[in-house]
């Protein structure tokens, strides 16, 4: 995943989930869209900026 | 040729590798294979500004040096100068997407420790212009050590300044630094370093990609997007049949004309026999094919060249996901419905051994363009031309059932297979996804052409080779006067042996005999009952519609039946037998492959037969 820019410190955002239960997830990763499925994705800690 | 300095084109999948590599060379490209591996080696002649020739190869796109498929095991290798059949590289040419530096720099940093001569070719420099980012070429030379140009592959701006900085390097000495095969791999450090970086020399961002985002917002809407991709499909298919039509018919008058010529021009005995019935009737038969092949992949290389691939998979992810695949699945999966060949080869982008296993097991499976043919002709002698519906015809319906029939054994093999011989948990499904971008028709166009190369080539020799062989075993030994030929051959003899084997399932010596020379490909079961019945009958007419009505008159409707049912499931293709043992390095899985196709197409036919009778049909 590291290879594919999820790291420390790097803005993550939902962009679009599929069609069928609503898993795989888009995600803009830094400056890229990354596919990934929910159960990988949530190996992904994220804190809200907005309440940072 | 191998004397001349190699210089390699390297860096992340969708950095526009490709399309460098096509300006750079144009259309003096060669395509061919690593030894011992299947991975695809396409290498090129350019010549630099001072006049010097020299080959461009361009290596498969990957993330970093540890690899995680056999595409990016060749990458490390070619450049680390370990791979078997390649010199190590005089120079590096290091591709990197203008608009995603934080990422590519940390692969860049990897490749640049290796110490060979190294320029950095900064493409899609136009896209980050429009996306606002401005990158400093001189402080990012100086903070990577090598030197850096501008370029954008598809408008061919920057080569030259690309070619110059080439000419400075090539003529340099050739070695890797001081313990250089050893790979850093540190790649927390790595990215930190390509983020400081990215973040020194870019000035000025904002927000990004709002093109891609607009049309993802459609394309991967919950209910608009399977309905887009579903229409996309449709279109395909409708496509490669309707269009396909007259340059499939132009084909088949041309090789029916060069038959008609040889007939002229040569006496009556076996040679001509060989010549016009052996090779021209059968390289001609798989040459028709053609047309349908390249409107196909014409369709899949737009999809893959403007990102929309990755977004089919990502829509079909959870559905591939029940049966133990993922959505990197589907793309081998939907070529190999034009042709089982391009779609096994096409796994190699599934990193997990075992889904890619899976794929190349059930790619078979896909209703591939040579299926049609027995199709078409079967249908059109036993499935009456009635509506059954608005809009919906019985005979369109029947082969419909035929393509659903077959994606369903896919599903259900896949499951029973990832639950035994492939057993494991999945991998799952990363990957990145690509910006939008318009085909690059030249590109396109180039990659038609190389595959028609392909595809003649293995129609001058494989399938040409097969129909000799086929033809002597029809026409030997001669048979004396008021014997039937096909009766008295060698092949006939086989059938004779094989009828009752088949009996069963409801077929007859002639479907068995028409199976044998239908394991080079199937389309020539189609072939062989009409010179069958052709040779049988008093009349020396071997038309299609002719071939139509002695079907009829000559089949139960069971039998008929059970021959598409068969059809739906037999592996009867050299080439994918070939491509499978290629692929999987043995035997072993083509075996299996055969037997548990055989098997299920035996089991199909005989369900299909018997259910039939008893239906009375």
């Amino acid at each position: 995943m590291r290879e594919l820019g999820f790291d420390e410190g790097v803005r993550i955002e939902t962009l679009h989930s599929g069609p069928f239960g609503r898993d795989p997830i888009a995600c803009r990763v830094g400056r890229m869209i990354v596919a990934i499925r929910r159960a990988h994705a949530a190996a992904v800690t994220v804190s809200d900026p907005r309440q940072a | 040729m191998t004397t001349l300095p190699l210089v390699a084109l390297v860096g992340n999948p969708n950095a526009g590798k490709s399309a460098l590599f096509n300006a750079l060379t144009g259309a003096r490209q060669k395509v061919g294979n690593y030894p011992g591996v299947t991975v695809e080696r396409k290498s090129g002649r350019m010549f630099l500004p001072d006049g010097r020739p020299i080959e461009v190869v361009d290596l498969p796109g990957t993330y970093s040096l540890t690899p995680s498929s056999p595409d990016e095991s060749v990458t490390r290798d070619v450049i680390v100068g370990r791979q078997e059949g390649e010199r190590l590289p005089s120079a590096l040419v290091i591709v990197l997407d203008s608009t995603n530096l934080d990422n590519h720099l940390r692969f860049a940093l990897q490749l640049i420790d290796l110490g060979l001569p190294t320029v950095v070719a900064l493409n899609m420099v136009d896209l980050a212009e429009r996306e606002g980012l401005v990158i400093d070429l001189d402080a990012l030379s100086r903070e990577l050590g090598v030197p850096v140009v501008r370029t954008v592959a598809v408008r061919k701006r920057g080569l030259d300044d690309l070619c110059a900085a080439l000419t400075g390097l090539v003529a340099g000495p050739l070695r890797l630094r001081e313990g250089g095969e050893v790979i850093h791999d540190d790649s927390i450090a790595l990215q930190r370093k390509a983020r400081a970086i990215a973040a020194a020399v870019t000035v000025e961002e904002s927000p990004s990609r709002r093109w891609t985002h607009r049309i993802d917002a459609v394309a991967l809407h919950p209910i608009f997007g399977p309905i887009i991709l579903a229409g996309l499909l449709f279109l395909m298919f409708q496509a490669v049949f309707s269009w396909s039509e007259a340059p499939v018919g132009l084909i088949e008058a041309l090789f029916a004309w060069m038959q008609g010529a040889v007939e002229a021009a040569l006496p009556d005995g076996l040679i001509r026999s060989a010549i016009s019935n052996g090779v021209i009737a059968g390289v001609g038969s798989v040459v028709a094919f053609l047309p349908l092949i390249l409107i196909l992949f014409f369709f899949i290389l737009i999809l893959e060249a403007s990102g929309y691939m990755v977004r089919a998979a990502f829509l079909m992810d959870r559905i591939m996901a029940r049966v133990g695949l993922s959505g990197r699945a589907f793309i081998p999966l939907l070529s190999s419905f034009a042709c089982a060949i391009p779609g096994i080869m096409a796994t190699r982008t599934i990193d997990d051994p075992k889904e890619r296993l899976t794929t190349i097991l059930i790619a078979p499976l896909m209703t591939c363009s040579a299926r049609l043919p027995v199709y078409a002709v079967i249908i059109a002698a036993f499935i009456p031309n009635r509506s059954v519906g608005p809009g919906v015809g019985l005979q369109g319906l029947v082969l419909f059932t035929l393509y659903i029939t077959g994606i369903i054994g896919a599903m259900l093999a896949a499951l029973v297979i990832r639950r035994t011989i492939a057993n494991g948990t999945s991998h799952g499904f990363l990957m990145e996804m690509p910006k939008y971008q318009a085909p690059i028709w030249r590109d396109v166009a180039l990659g038609l052409w190389q595959r028609c190369l392909i595809f003649l080539k293995r129609a001058g020799t494989t399938i040409m080779t097969v129909t000799i062989v086929l033809w002597a075993l029809l026409s030997f030994p001669i048979a004396p006067a008021g014997q039937s030929q096909v009766q008295y051959s060698v092949a006939g003899r086989i059938a004779s042996v094989l009828t009752p084997l088949v009996r069963p399932v409801g077929f007859n010596h002639e479907i068995a005999l028409s199976l044998i020379p239908a394991m080079a490909a199937r389309e020539v079961a189609v072939s062989s009952l009409a010179t069958v019945y052709a040779i049988d009958s008093a009349d020396e007419e071997k038309t299609e519609a002719s071939l139509v009505e002695r079907l009829r008159s000559r089949w139960p409707l069971p039998t008929a039946l059970a021959f598409l049912a068969w059809f739906v499931f037999a592996p009867q293709c050299l080439s994918t037998i070939a491509v499978t043992r290629r692929e999987t390095n043995g035997w072993k899985w083509p075996g299996f492959m055969l037997l548990y196709l055989f098997g299920l197409a035996y089991l199909a036919a005989g369900a299909t037969y018997w259910s039939a009778v008893a239906l009375g049909l």
